[in-house]
């Protein structure tokens, strides 16, 4: 609904006075195109700072919305680690034969437990590599946990 | 397979696409959001700062302004559709210009009272100390006709706000009356009710002469 104060005022409505308005504007048009021609050098140099502040802001932005995007990559990695630990379980199955409920045994001589925890920790990389020769050393008895401790 | 992961880069907008209809990279989304992002602020850059330099008669508040106007469209609105930056735009210029200039006007109050020279930079805007060459180059002196250029601002400049807008967005900007509504978040009619009183006004201010 418009106003009273939103009513267009009343310039006699001839096309004289068009015209004229129609003329001043084309004029103030012209002037003011020609001052953002004449921009100096500083105030340009001023506004492509200001732009590329602006595109850096967007790679942010873009950065943040890829971090929320890969909100559903956190949970598909964590259902393929699942995966592969009921893998690791499934495929090593050697029950033992003294009890039927015992815990399932690898044939390095550890439970399959004992290597879902190994994989789960990182800093056990180093261990998983060397396995083999951890597992000959306790069957050796060689190390001092597997004589009775130390002190 | 129907849907994939890839994205599509159409308007600058995300959007999951059938991975056999354009597929493109994330990273292939974000260069092209980065470039249309790039064209659109270098094509409007300048009128901005012309228009906000007009509305609040000063050159480094005027920079200021487009800056953040530049940064909060890319922060909010990089992702929407290159199609509706304009009209986003100079919106948050004019919201900005606004708050400008309600700030000017509160330091002016509180600094009216102040010892001469107290006030440091918080002078009038009428102060002939901003209008005085300063030593760095001034648009306002390339410009061919300068002196009817310096009048037609003064006068925009005296304007009520919304009329200032609408001739500014219409004039510089070349927005048609729709854009210049969107810009100005009102109706057309007002747009035009505003800028024929702007007009009018103008007219009235620098004579038949100008």
């Amino acid at each position: 609904m418009t106003t009273a104060d939103e009513r267009p005022p009343v310039h006699g409505g001839s096309e004289t006075e068009e015209t004229r308005e129609a003329a001043f504007a084309e004029r103030a048009r012209h002037l003011l195109a020609e001052g953002v021609d004449h921009l100096d050098g500083r105030t340009r140099s001023r506004l492509a700072q200001a732009r590329h502040a602006a595109l850096d802001q967007l790679q942010s932005a873009q950065s943040r919305r890829g971090f929320s995007m890969g909100g559903w990559l956190a949970p598909a990695g964590g259902f393929a680690a699942v995966v592969v630990a009921a893998l690791i379980w499934v495929g090593m199955p050697a029950i033992d034969p003294v009890s039927q409920t015992a815990a399932v045994r690898t044939d390095m001589g550890g439970t399959a437990a004992d290597d879902l925890a190994l994989m789960a920790d990182a800093e056990n990389l180093e261990l998983a590599e060397e396995i083999e020769f951890y597992s000959w050393l306790e069957a050796e008895a060689v190390l001092p946990a597997a004589t009775g401790g130390v002190g | 397979m129907g849907h994939s992961a890839t994205l599509s880069a159409e308007s600058g907008s995300f959007s999951a696409v059938r991975a056999d209809r354009h597929p493109m990279s994330l990273e292939d989304v974000r260069l092209n959001s980065a470039r249309a992002l790039d064209q659109f602020l270098s094509s409007v850059e300048r009128r901005a700062f012309r228009i906000a330099s007009i509305a609040l008669r000063d050159q480094e508040e005027a920079l200021d302004v487009v800056q953040d106007a530049m940064l909060q469209l890319a922060r909010r609105y990089g992702s929407r559709p290159s199609s509706e930056w304009m009209p986003l735009f100079y919106r948050i210029l004019q919201n900005r210009i606004r708050d400008s200039q309600r700030r000017k006007a509160v330091r002016n109050r509180i600094f009216a009272w102040w010892p001469s020279g107290s006030a440091g930079d918080d002078v009038s805007p009428d102060d002939p100390v901003i209008d005085a060459a300063d030593g760095r180059p001034q648009p306002d002196s390339v410009v061919a006709n300068g002196e009817a250029l310096k009048a037609l601002e003064s006068a925009v400049a005296e304007l009520p706000a919304r009329q200032s807008e609408a001739f500014l967005l219409r004039t510089i900007e070349g927005l048609d009356v729709a854009a210049t509504a969107a810009a100005m978040g009102c109706s057309e009619g007002s747009v035009k009710t505003h800028y024929s009183r702007a007009v009018h006004t103008l007219r009235a201010r620098l004579g038949e002469a100008w």
